[in-house]
């Protein structure tokens, strides 16, 4: 049995096929809106910031682990790879689905010629996590180093009214400019 | 069905499983790697097609150190979703449904796991699926922390495992084809060509294909209600496409046909 990992970019005929995957990491997901994320990723976009989202499948055609991906220009780093929304199943063997992510991106920041590529992990891959200590070392092997801070604060819409003055006058700025 | 039926079956399946002492006398010792024959392995029907295909006696007797083998009975779960994922399967016999609670409280059975497929995809330390025997099955249980230790040490088992690992996975996937197929007709009879295509895998002829669910499950696989899935059966029937031997087993009478019907010709 061949069980060679192939990197493929999701089309719309696999984002169905995807959504189990997708279910087993993030359980509350529905359909409707793993393919409402989807969707935008797949759009067509100036060939020059290529953006999109990759799958690992093995020989028989089953998505494994998928990522999504973006060039953009960086100040720090200038042509930048961004690698987030990683998806590896808990499965033996995850750790072969991973290195297959990590020589993908690679090879994509090569083709598309960024300087810099830089794989934001967050939920249950976070490296800080005592079981992920082999991710840790599986970006050190490949040359990756921990570096800057992303934090999050979740949002919530229940009281815009009573949003700080300096965060009212922004919102106005903004809708005035014709955004929603 | 009655209980003294049942554990007839269980006893049938513990002896067409794990009989060492049958293939030993059947082997012609001679011929035979002495190291080969302490394992249930070698009588395992699954092994073939199975992860374990590719080990060598020394790496089949560090398997077997840290397995157990365990039987379950029809309707009895192997596990449930949610529950603390400490150990994972490999179906040596038998069938499985795997299925995942709805927030309303129904279940979707989201595949179906048969001899050769490996069981128990986690996340966050705890089963992703339910899983619950269709059929007398049996299983070689590991823990999880072991295998991966383990694994470590026999890379090549680990490329194995990945190709096959998650089959819970690759049957959700399978499954969202089949329900992105327009009619019931279609549904039902991509389901039968894919039954017929997975015993193929397992060494099993292609026809007839054995249905060891019940119409409910099927139904709910497939997104119908039972009354369509019954229809759909008798108008294939009628068709002369299919012939229903009896509750379990379903003869195939026009494979050609019945693959265009599957791929939407």
């Amino acid at each position: 049995m061949d069980n060679n990992l192939t990197p493929r970019l999701l089309d719309h005929r696999l984002i169905d096929r995807a959504y189990p995957l997708v279910r087993n990491i993030l359980p509350c997901i529905s359909l409707e809106r793993w393919s409402e994320f989807a969707k935008p990723h797949l759009a067509a976009r100036s060939p020059k910031w290529p953006r999109g989202l990759m799958t690992i499948q093995n020989a028989a055609g089953y998505i494994l682990g998928l990522f999504s991906f973006e060039v953009r220009d960086d100040l720090h780093s200038d042509r930048t790879l961004l690698v987030d929304n990683v998806i590896v199943p808990d499965m033996p063997g995850h750790e072969l689905i991973w290195t297959a992510i990590v020589t993908t991106s690679e090879t994509l920041a090569l083709m598309n010629g960024c300087r810099a590529i830089r794989i934001g992990l967050a939920g249950d891959l976070d490296p800080i996590d005592r079981d992920r200590t082999w991710l840790v070392s599986s970006l050190a092997k490949a040359g990756y180093v921990i570096e800057g801070v992303r934090a999050t604060r979740r949002v919530s819409h229940d009281a815009e009214g009573e949003l700080p003055e300096a965060a009212q006058s922004a919102s106005r700025d903004w809708s005035a400019r014709g955004h929603q | 069905m009655s209980q003294t039926s049942n554990l007839q079956r269980q006893a049938k399946l513990s002896d067409s499983c794990f009989s060492i002492r049958t293939q030993m006398e059947r082997l012609p010792l001679q011929a035979t790697n002495i190291d080969a024959l302490v394992s249930p392995c070698d009588k395992c029907e699954a092994r073939s097609h199975s992860a374990c295909a590719l080990l060598d006696p020394s790496e089949q007797k560090q398997i077997v150190s840290i397995m157990t083998t365990v039987q379950i009975a029809p309707q009895q779960p192997l596990f449930d979703e949610a529950e603390p994922a400490e150990h994972v399967y490999n179906v040596t016999g038998g069938a499985l449904k795997i299925y995942k609670l709805l927030p309303d409280g129904r279940r979707q059975i989201t595949g179906f796991l048969f001899p050769g497929d490996f069981v128990g995809l986690m996340h966050n330390d705890v089963y992703a699926y339910s899983a619950e025997a269709l059929v007398p099955t049996a299983l070689c249980r590991f823990s999880r922390r072991r295998l991966e230790d383990l694994l470590s040490e026999i890379p090549h088992l680990e490329q194995r495992l990945l190709g096959m690992a998650s089959h819970e996975l690759a049957a959700a996937q399978d499954q969202m084809i089949l329900l992105g197929r327009k009619s019931a007709r279609e549904r039902v009879v991509s389901f039968l060509v894919m039954l017929s295509n997975s015993a193929v895998r397992r060494h099993q002829p292609a026809d007839p294909v054995s249905l060891p669910m019940n119409r409910t499950d099927i139904a709910d696989y497939l997104g119908l209600t039972i009354e369509t899935v019954s229809r759909t059966f008798t108008q294939l029937k009628k068709q002369g496409l299919i012939q229903l031997l009896d509750d379990k087993n379903i003869h195939l009478a026009k494979p050609a046909a019945l693959r265009d019907i599957a791929t939407g010709f």
